[in-house]
């Protein structure tokens, strides 16, 4: 019986490029920053997608495959060490505010709770997830 | 190393690192409330600086705490006549200090009023840093926090250390000088301004030492602060304070109504000969607003002014305010002559409107107020005089009025044409209350009906999924809701503004929320970090009175808004400018409401709201804060 055929490298690289795209139209249009340390920070997520995308492309290219997983896998490490940052960010501003105000109060605090979950949602669960399988046999398997 | 290791690292090593990045932060930048000085300390202090005032020899301040730096301003008229700091191994070493460089002061022998001029004493009680001047904090914390929101304004002041000089700018100092939350956070948002102006303070920082002020230099400070007693009142301890404002009287009915009382006088004051009022007084600074020339005014403004003036006249009968009332009506005549807007409609009946000078479009909310204003002179004073106007402008409302109950806002008396597009804030719940006061004046029920069309209209708009949740700025429609009772009697206004208040009081904090802005208790806010204003506190509170009336009428008292009410009212009682906190007021503001306790100008809108809140929860004991 003919072995059945790995969809997800190919799932996940039409998804990484997806949010690619999604990622560079939200920063460019919605969320323009003055502070350089911020454009660095926002612009480091679609660069680091963009890796992964670039890593998994290489199922196309057999001799390349190797490279390619370890290319996806720092893509992704980047990603989520990323996404750590905003979460030290929001959690150094929230700190820092109730350190000024004394309070940080109801709404600020839902607000700072509801960033983190987004963040976790929309930019870690993505690469999270692709590591993972990268790191598992099956992953290795198809990059071998 | 094992799985299980790596999964224990995983679980726990950022878990542990989020919880360090907090508390150190929040250790590095919170300055403890300071323990303030007792009754008996504060006297000794004053003491011994109104000695050194009146050239006399101070006693030597005998208050041992710790504690090695004082400000010190006199306060002459308003406005800064001395400023000085003194330094020491305690708070009385300081103070002893600061005397002998205040009798030093050649100028305290000529200083005309001395007697009545008030002595500001700022203990420096804790620093710590500016988180926009350090690296790690700027670049770590999100775009504008370590900026914007650098220090808790009217609490905490800006000090720097620079050749062994150390300056303090003191938290009322930032205030007056307009730059903790002026700054915007965007160019783009223009009206936006809440954040504080760091370039600004440094320049004023620099400008004291003589020296330019690198950031670093810079530091936050909180201070204990008080001040001497009126003249009058000097056996009792000076008064402190707290973002620049001294404790508030006790709520009650008696000091609502001397509050609202007062703000009447501070209208009838600021009310030019021609009948227009001084629109703004600048606190700090003593400029008023011209009413004999043009520039901003706001007819709308005018109108609920007057509507207030003739509440008071209502319910106190006091008869100096009958003239200012009649004088502010008779410029609106005047306004109303020259804007002709009155017309015939084609079934013969006459109508007119309310236009300022230059203005090209009759706005529907300054018509509506101004009939509010009318009818409430009407009842307050039984004198029919205005019938006649009043009907020509409550007939414009009418017409102006949708078969669906909604109305147009904007109307050119040039082309005779009404805008069916523009939809302003307020006009709508203006425009019902002001048919629901004609309907109570002349039981004409032509506008009872108009008025229960336009409260459907507004109270129905929320019959969509999100309605439930957000509200926009519905005081007029609760205040129309009430007044229409018992003529129109619909459970779905009293749960409309229920609900309303319950969304409100979401943005009311509850004492030792918020432990540092106990002092804002009572106002609403949506966050710490955002000054309160007054003027909604003032609107907000009209409209709870009627959403509490509301449900006295249909035998359900809530006793949510009855305290939310007394809440509210105990904080604007704080904020307005009597005899004891007008130390920092330049020109006669007593019974003014400033916008902020940041803000400190007087628009006379802010008046109007607070103080129409004041006299009318002055009739209802339980709102006032006694036994029903």
């Amino acid at each position: 019986m003919a072995a059945r055929r790995e969809l997800r490298p190919y799932i996940y690289l039409g998804l990484d490029q997806l949010a690619v795209i999604i990622y560079v139209v939200v920063i460019v249009k919605a969320v323009p920053t003055w502070m350089t340390s911020a454009k660095i920070h926002l612009w480091s997520m679609p660069i680091a997608l963009q890796l992964m995308a670039l890593g998994m492309a290489s199922v196309f290219v057999p001799k390349l495959r190797k490279h390619g997983r370890w290319l996806a896998l720092a893509g992704g490490g980047l990603i989520l060490a990323s996404a750590f940052l905003i979460i030290v960010r929001l959690l150094a501003s929230a700190a820092f505010l109730a350190g000024v105000y004394g309070a940080f109060g109801q709404a600020a605090a839902s607000g700072a709770l509801v960033a983190v979950a987004l963040v976790i949602e929309v930019v870690v669960l993505l690469p999270i997830v692709q590591v993972k399988w990268l790191m598992s046999r099956a992953g290795r398997r198809v990059f071998a | 190393m094992k799985r299980g290791w790596w999964l224990l690292i995983v679980w726990t090593v950022p878990s542990a690192i989020l919880l360090a990045v907090t508390g150190i932060v929040f250790h590095a930048y919170r300055i403890p409330p300071p323990e303030r000085l007792d009754d008996g300390e504060r006297t000794r202090v004053i003491a011994t600086l109104r000695a050194a005032l009146s050239d006399q020899d101070p006693p030597h301040c005998e208050v041992h705490r710790a504690g090695n730096a004082v400000a010190v301003t006199v306060w002459s008229e308003g406005r800064t006549a001395i400023r000085i700091d003194g330094q020491g191994a305690d708070v009385g070493a300081a103070v002893d200090a600061a005397a002998a460089q205040l009798r030093a002061r050649p100028h305290i022998k000529t200083m005309p009023g001395i007697t009545d001029a008030r002595i500001q004493v700022d203990v420096i009680a804790g620093r710590a840093p500016l988180g926009d001047t350090e690296a790690v904090m700027n670049a770590l914390a999100l775009p504008g926090v370590a900026s914007l929101l650098a220090l808790n304004p009217g609490v905490e002041g800006i000090g720097a250390v620079a050749n062994d000089k150390t300056v303090y700018v003191l938290p009322h100092e930032l205030v007056l000088a307009k730059v903790v939350s002026t700054k915007r956070p965007s160019e783009t948002m223009g009206d936006f301004a809440m954040g504080v102006d760091l370039g600004r303070i440094a320049t004023m920082v620099g400008g004291r030492l003589g020296v330019k002020v690198d950031g670093k230099a810079l530091f936050r400070f909180r201070t204990d602060a008080f001040v001497e007693q009126l003249a009058a009142h000097r056996d009792l301890p000076p008064l402190q304070l707290y973002r620049g404002i001294p404790p508030a009287p006790k709520l009650s009915a008696e000091a609502l109504r001397t509050a609202a009382i007062a703000g009447a006088h501070y209208l009838v004051a600021h009310l030019a000969p021609n009948g227009r009022y001084v629109y703004e007084h600048d606190l700090s600074t003593g400029v008023k607003s011209d009413p004999l020339h043009p520039g901003a005014y706001s007819m709308p403004r005018h109108g609920g002014t007057t509507y207030f003036l003739a509440q008071v006249y209502r319910i106190t009968k006091q008869e100096w305010l009958r003239e200012p009332i009649e004088r502010a009506f008779a410029h609106l005549v005047s306004l109303m002559k020259e804007g002709n807007c009155g017309a015939k409609l084609p079934d013969g009946t006459d109508v007119d409107c309310v236009l300022d000078k230059g203005e090209k479009d009759a706005q529907l909310g300054s018509t509506a107020l101004v009939v509010v204003a009318l009818a409430e002179y009407e009842l307050a004073t039984g004198d029919q005089r205005y019938r006649e106007l009043e009907t020509k402008l409550a007939n414009w409302i009418l017409w102006m009025q949708r078969p669906d109950g909604s109305f147009r806002h904007l109307y050119n008396p040039v082309t005779r044409v009404a805008d069916d597009k523009a939809q302003l804030l307020y006009y709508s719940g203006e425009a019902a209350l002001a048919l629901t006061r004609m309907y109570v004046v002349t039981k004409d029920p032509r506008y009872v009906q108009a008025a229960e069309r336009g409260l459907d209209w507004l109270v129905d708009w929320y019959d969509f999924f999100m309605g439930g949740f957000i509200f926009g700025e519905e005081h007029w429609t609760c205040i129309a809701a009430e007044a229409i009772y018992p003529a129109v009697q619909k459970a779905k206004y009293r749960e409309f503004c229920a609900h309303y208040g319950s969304f409100l009081r979401q943005q009311q904090p509850e004492r030792g929320e918020h432990p540092d802005e106990d002092d804002l208790v009572g106002a609403y806010n949506v966050t710490p970090f955002v000054p309160p204003y007054n003027t909604p506190a003032g609107s907000r509170t009209e409209a709870m009175i009627s959403a509490y009336l509301l449900g006295v009428h249909e035998g359900v008292p809530d006793s949510a808004l009855r305290d939310q009410i007394q809440a509210t009212l105990q904080y604007t009682l704080g904020q307005q400018i009597r005899g004891d906190n007008d130390f920092d007021v330049v020109g006669d503001a007593d019974g003014g409401m400033p916008g902020s306790p940041l803000e400190r100008s007087v628009r006379i809108d802010y008046v109007q709201h607070v103080c129409s809140g004041m006299i009318r929860a002055s009739e209802w004991p339980e709102l006032a804060g006694q036994p029903h």
